[in-house]
């Protein structure tokens, strides 16, 4: 029976024929040139993830991190912006905004829709160089033509990073003037604190931060965090300082390192009478922290400033070191930082 | 015969509909008469034609995206003799996740080169194919091929998931979001790789449907209708390998299709591959786009969810579909 398709030959060379056909498509992708929009340079910035970007007239802005909108609003710029992510809460004057749709919402900040940034016509997009999926739309923003930047967003580690960030924003924006005051001031806000507390005359507490209540899994924030960073130029200790990331921690590391201040951030609705049954059902109840009652919960602005790195860093920084130094810096007059315990 | 006419027509009349509904469908609301006005050539202000080459980019890689993996599904469950087998059994996502990931922890930066990741992830396809062929001593029968590939995926997965773990620092996401697939970073300029792979394979596996569907009764039987059921096997695998490959590589891990199109495709015209694989890929197709309206309907809709992973997508829609066929059998 003379079956051609069954000799070893004719499918090696069909397997082959295929392998082709993957390479020319490969090929033809490789010089497929995206479209070139002339843009008039006004000035050229090199972004977090080191493009050079070519940025003309801007009119219209859409921001696509929480952070980013405050350093919007905090540069004066609010009347550029045309979009925001879903996380993107303050300012106040931002929610106005935002409920007089003169400001649209456009995604969720670590999945962003992008066709909802296109239908806003948008002359430049202020993406968050430290989301992924942000990350990876960089291409297709790219091939749409439309002006991409990519700050440091929510990978910014420390206070000189979203100095760079609002200053990259105030480059673009021709606001450097505006930049460099905000970025002093603060900056001065936090050497002043940090070096106050390496002046304190007391041993550094050992600090627990607890991202969500322990029942979903001791969460805590490692040493190359931000909310590491915010512990130690506060004064503190973290006792995950050695760890990297978001790891979770087990009761047995918790109790062998004994912290002297326990943080909880939450995002959502807060009960604080379930929060304590919570926590003395738990090992937690064991240790010194919890004796001396220095249990905080953090929620709405202030659990905002700790997980997001962002232009409200000195005050973050003005909590965190009232609550780790009640004596020296007095006490946290915040109704969003609940102490937990007495 | 008929029945078979009668399925393809309506299937494609359904593709068609589908495609140009997921066209329309979005923020910007976009009516038929511009949709069929910008194939013909009319021109649209810049963002029309930004949001139609947007969703006319999404569609097209969903509609291949649906083919290849349903078509793949066909195959495999026809080499393996198994109606519950799926494209990815020959360890085929696990192994391009590990090299992705692997690739991207010695040099980080490689994130901003979709292209490059692109390759490694179809490459780690092919090499988790080509590990499971050596495994199984180059196909010695569906079985061992079938336990091969459980092999191959339990390991890599090991592997992989381990490095995405440790990739979560470099990265700074939670890595489940690397496992899923989504048809929105795809690149105009990624087409041309889909549509040459997946027509190509698609074409090839209609060369190989009558050995298949001897195979499928048996290596004697097959034997004595003069084919070879050794090179049947390798030859169906390798395509379905390179179909579920491309398609790791350029929309990411998309599950379901390949379980459920061969399923309904066979419920409408039975098991003759020579008319399954075509309307298979049909069914695939039409699945897929669908999924992705509903996507970018859930992300107009609902607040703060972002945009949803398709295969979670086609899950949610081919599951019950899958079910309600199953009880409509049982009952017979």
């Amino acid at each position: 029976m003379g079956y051609p398709y069954m000799k070893l030959t004719y499918v090696a060379s069909l397997i082959l024929i295929l392998l082709l056909g993957v390479a020319i498509g490969y090929y033809v992708a490789v010089i497929a040139v995206p479209p070139h929009t002339e843009v008039l340079e006004r000035v050229v910035v090199v972004d977090s993830l080191g493009r050079y970007v070519r940025i003309g007239n801007v009119s219209r802005v859409v921001s696509l991190g929480p952070s980013i909108s405050e350093i919007v609003f905090a540069l004066g710029l609010e009347d550029y912006l045309v979009g925001v992510d879903d996380f993107s809460n303050y300012p106040g004057k931002l929610l106005d905004l935002i409920n007089s749709s003169r400001v649209k919402y456009v995604g969720s900040w670590w999945s962003p829709d992008i066709e909802r940034v296109v239908a806003l016509r948008p002359s430049l997009v202020l993406a968050d160089g430290g989301v992924y999926r942000q990350v990876m739309l960089r291409s297709k923003f790219e091939e749409l033509g439309i002006s991409v930047l990519y700050l440091r967003g929510s990978s910014c580690r420390d206070v000189y990073d979203v100095v760079s960030d609002i200053k990259l924003v105030g480059m673009v924006f021709n606001v450097s003037g505006r930049a460099e005051e905000l970025s002093s001031y603060i900056i001065g806000s936090v050497n002043n604190i940090s070096k106050k507390v390496l002046s304190v005359n007391v041993s550094k507490p050992k600090v627990l931060v607890l991202l969500g209540p322990p029942s979903l899994g001791l969460y805590t924030a490692g040493g190359n965090t931000f909310v590491g960073y915010v512990i130690e130029v506060s004064g503190g200790i973290n006792i995950a300082r050695g760890l990297s990331g978001w790891p979770q921690l087990s009761y047995e590391a918790i109790l062998s390192e004994d912290p002297d201040v326990i943080l909880i951030t939450s995002m959502g609705d807060v009960n604080l009478s379930s929060m304590r049954e919570e926590l003395l059902g738990t090992p937690l109840s064991m240790t010194k922290a919890f004796r001396e009652g220095r249990v905080y919960l953090l929620t709405g602005e202030a659990n905002d400033m700790l997980v997001r790195p962002g232009p409200r860093i000195h005050l973050i920084v003005d909590i965190m070191s009232k609550l780790l130094y009640p004596e020296v810096f007095g006490v946290v007059g915040r109704s969003d930082v609940y102490k937990v315990l007495g | 015969m008929r029945r078979y006419v009668l399925s393809i027509t309506s299937l494609t009349v359904l593709l068609i509909v589908v495609f140009f509904l997921s066209i329309s469908v979005g923020v910007v609301g976009l009516g038929l008469k511009e949709v069929v006005g910008y194939f013909l050539g009319a021109t649209y202000d810049p963002l029309l034609k930004s949001i139609l080459e947007l969703r006319i980019t999404r569609t097209l890689a969903s509609a291949l995206t649906g083919a290849s993996l349903a078509v793949a599904g066909v195959l495999i469950q026809g080499v393996t003799r198994n109606p519950l087998a799926e494209p990815y059994i020959l360890g085929i996502s696990s192994t391009a996740l590990s090299v992705t990931s692997l690739v991207l922890m010695v040099k980080p930066s490689l994130i901003n080169s979709r292209t490059e990741i692109m390759l490694y992830s179809f490459l780690g396809a092919l090499l988790g194919f080509t590990f499971t062929l050596m495994l199984s001593r180059l196909g010695s029968s569906g079985l061992s091929l079938v336990l091969a590939g459980v092999a191959v995926t339990s390991i890599s997965s090991g592997i992989s998931h381990i490095l995405l773990y440790l990739l979560q620092s470099v990265l700074r996401m939670p890595y489940v979001y690397l496992l899923m697939g989504s048809v929105s970073p795809v690149l105009k300029s990624d087409l041309p790789i889909l549509t040459s792979t997946s027509v190509l394979c698609i074409l090839a596996s209609l060369l190989i449907a009558k050995p298949l569907n001897a195979y499928v009764y048996g290596d004697e039987y097959s034997k004595q209708l003069g084919f070879n059921p050794r090179l049947t096997l390798l030859t169906a695998a390798t395509i379905a390998s390179i179909l579920t490959g491309i398609t790791v590589g350029v929309v990411g891990i998309v599950g379901f299709v390949g379980l459920a199109s061969p399923h309904i495709c066979r419920y409408l015209i039975g098991s003759d591959h020579r008319f399954s694989l075509p309307t298979s890929a049909l069914v695939g197709a039409t699945l897929v786009v669908f999924s992705d309206i509903v996507v970018r309907t859930v992300s107009v809709v609902v607040r703060g969810l972002g945009e949803l992973p398709l295969g979670v997508i086609t899950a949610v829609i081919g599951a019950p579909f899958l079910a309600y066929l199953v009880l409509r059998r049982v009952r017979e």
